[in-house]
């Protein structure tokens, strides 16, 4: 079974398109040996242990290979490509890798657990062999990974939620959205990030009923993660990097959301350095919901311009949802 | 110090082609190589990733995707960030017709 469909079994809600109407509270997570990964991979480039153009090197080199990138799925693609650099640079060799990979399916078979992708047992092998001597480094590895898995849109919805209550509030995020959402409430960002975003770094943009505004990465998958945690499958897809820039209009309306001619539609391409996060219009009928609510009526797919917001019928059958899930007593 | 700009907001641009003897990095994508735009918002240098401070400022421009795809229509735009020394001044006279309300 590839990675692929396992992702499915965890995202149940969350198939290959746009159109996704839940709301970013119960937005489906990635598997635990996934984050790992991804905190993994960001913790050796923050730590210099390998600059970041190098694992974008050999994803080229790797996608130049004839047959590679064919049946590779997003996250195999970066496991195999982290692998080899570690495997280049001596860091790890290819014989204690295979010792560890099967130390790990002992363990699991202990447990009882099932081994549903091989990559899976690399990623916790990999982490083991480079950081498992160091006490410092495991220690730190393990703060971060917290932090990662921190990060979820809820962030994302609670800003504008607060944004469509108080207009002082979103008159200043729209000039300065960092020192806005800091002076407001500091524990909606954690505080490594607080750290890392730079006072350009983040853009907010409204939509009216004029002006509707898409984010995308045509390049490979920026997102604002401090804001949004990290990007669904369908963002990260090629069909929507192509589509979205040659079509936008029709891709919207083929997944649901139908503008009229007379909306003026901006793609955004996100880079590496500033980062957008959509703002989007305040559901009809919502006056009389508190911030809370409202919080829960915005949807991941919203922030990124690929959606509308919840309408406020469905939220009693949220709320019974979230209080199932327990994200909402769980946060933060 | 005053820092002397060459691109302000509203200005018309075109995308020049990067030099294809010298290799370079920076993320410019093809598809805008070229193309005519408006100066939306001055950037200016970016220090996030701190080896980013070396480069030129970056000016975010907005294009008509109608000079891209043959697919979109007028009312469709594409944003993206430029760096100053990939952009030109565009005269105004080679801009396509504008938009009547």
């Amino acid at each position: 079974m590839s990675t692929d469909e396992q992702l499915q079994q965890y995202l149940d809600n969350d198939p290959q398109k746009p159109i996704n109407p839940v709301s970013a509270y119960l937005t489906p997570t990635l598997p635990d040996y996934l984050w790992k990964l991804v905190a993994f991979e960001e913790f050796l480039c923050g730590n210099q242990v390998i600059p970041f153009e190098e694992s974008r090197r050999k994803k080229d080199e790797l996608e130049a290979k004839k047959g590679f990138q064919f049946g590779v799925s997003y996250f195999d693609h970066r496991i195999i490509r982290i692998r080899e650099v570690l495997k280049d640079k001596g860091i790890i060799k290819e014989a204690d890798l295979e010792a560890e990979v099967n130390r790990q399916k002992g363990h699991y078979e202990k447990k009882g657990k099932k081994v549903v992708n091989p990559l899976e047992l690399e990623v916790l092998a990999m982490i083991n062999l480079t950081l498992g001597d160091s006490m410092i480094m495991s220690r730190a590895f393990e703060r971060h990974y917290e932090q990662m898995k921190g990060r979820t849109p809820i962030t994302g919805a609670r800003v504008v939620a607060k944004a469509w209550v108080d207009p002082d509030f979103k008159a200043l995020l729209k000039v300065a959205p960092k020192e806005a959402i800091l002076g407001w409430d500091p524990s909606v960002i954690y505080a490594k990030d607080k750290e890392i975003i730079d006072p350009n770094g983040l853009e907010i943009l409204e939509n009216t009923e004029k002006l509707h505004n898409v984010c995308v990465c045509t390049l490979c998958s920026c997102y604002p993660r401090e804001y949004l945690g990290e990007p669904p499958l369908w963002y990260i897809s090629k069909e929507y990097k192509q589509r979205i820039i040659n079509e936008p209009r029709k891709y919207l309306a083929d997944y649901g959301l139908k503008l009229n001619d007379d909306v003026e539609i901006r793609v955004y391409d996100i880079t590496a350095d500033i980062h957008y996060m959509v703002l989007p219009m305040r559901p009809k009928g919502t006056e009389k919901l508190s911030e809370e609510e409202l919080s829960m009526l915005v949807t991941r797919d919203s922030l990124l311009g690929a959606g509308n917001p919840l309408p406020p019928d469905r939220l009693p059958d949220l709320k019974k949802a979230i209080m199932e899930k327990g994200n909402l007593l769980s946060y933060p | 110090m005053v820092q002397m700009r060459e691109f302000h907001e509203g200005e018309s641009i075109r995308v020049k082609e990067k030099n294809p003897i010298i290799p370079d990095p920076r993320r410019t994508p093809k598809y805008i190589t070229g193309k005519v735009g408006v100066v939306r918002k001055v950037i200016g240098y970016v220090h996030c990733p701190p080896d980013h401070e070396k480069r030129p400022p970056y000016h975010s421009c907005i294009f008509d995707l109608s000079q891209i795809s043959p697919n979109a229509t007028s009312n469709e735009k594409v944003v993206l960030e430029v760096y100053e020394d990939l952009m030109v001044h565009e005269p105004l006279s080679n801009l396509p017709p504008r938009r009547t309300r």
